[in-house]
């Protein structure tokens, strides 16, 4: 399935969820839902600290993929 | 001295767990590693990364990620890696933009100075192969860096990039 398509509560792990930016009202919207929201204006507060532990995750999962020099 | 093969082995069994989506175990064999090489800066950084990934709640804090972090950047000095992981976590996990602005400002500096220093390095090799174009655009791109780095301020690395761009264009 298409990241966009996932819901927020199955990209954000369990240690991030008991953070105070983590949202469980947000946690069944998808991420292109997050991404629309966090980009409104004015932005959507809960949506963009959604938005940074969902790309934190994907970045965090997909570091050993980058290149070693 | 402890062998870099056991080292190797180690960080290269901590990445097949990781890119296999098994954080427990990837986590589980950083913290053996750390006991063989305690503030190891990569291993210090692995170790906080995984932190964030884990599912279950118990073990480490994010509070401990945050201190390996800043511990891995204190012994790493002049290597941004560990800063900028840092920069990250005070971006998306303390929600902090201040805070992640100042760090990933200090990263920027800091690869900038060391790219400075590669393609200085880089063009005096490059001077020596008599390979005089490629060492030019090599100084300028450093001397692109340094003039445009408000935190450097011009000063004698600049100069002394002027001063080898002019033997490098008589040598021409």
């Amino acid at each position: 399935m298409d990241l966009d398509d996932r819901l927020a509560d199955d990209l954000i792990p369990g240690r991030l969820k008991r953070l105070r930016s983590y949202h469980f009202d947000y946690g069944k919207k998808t991420y292109r839902e997050i991404k629309k929201l966090s980009a409104a204006r004015p932005p959507d507060k809960k949506a963009r600290q959604m938005k940074k532990l969902i790309e934190q995750r994907e970045r965090l999962r997909n570091k050993p993929r980058r290149p070693r020099s | 001295m402890k062998p870099v093969s056991a080292f190797k082995r180690g960080v290269a069994k901590v990445r097949r767990e990781w890119l296999a989506e098994r954080y427990d175990r990837a986590l589980a064999e950083v913290a053996r590693l750390l006991e063989e090489w305690p503030d190891n800066p990569h291993l210090l950084v692995m170790w906080a990364d995984l932190i964030q990934l884990q599912e279950r709640e118990d073990g480490a804090s994010l509070d401990d990620a945050r201190t390996a972090y800043q511990r891995a950047a204190e012994l790493e000095n002049d290597s941004p890696a560990a800063l900028i992981e840092l920069s990250h976590f005070l971006f998306a996990i303390d929600d902090d933009a201040e805070a992640a602005s100042k760090a990933f400002g200090k990263c920027v500096h800091l690869c900038k100075r060391l790219l400075v220093e590669a393609l200085l390095g880089h063009a005096e090799a490059l001077r020596e192969l008599e390979r005089h174009r490629d060492a030019n655009a090599a100084l300028a791109e450093a001397y692109w860096l340094q003039t445009h780095d408000r935190r450097n301020g011009g000063g004698v690395q600049t100069e002394q990039i002027r001063e080898r761009l002019r033997e490098l264009k008589q040598a021409q």
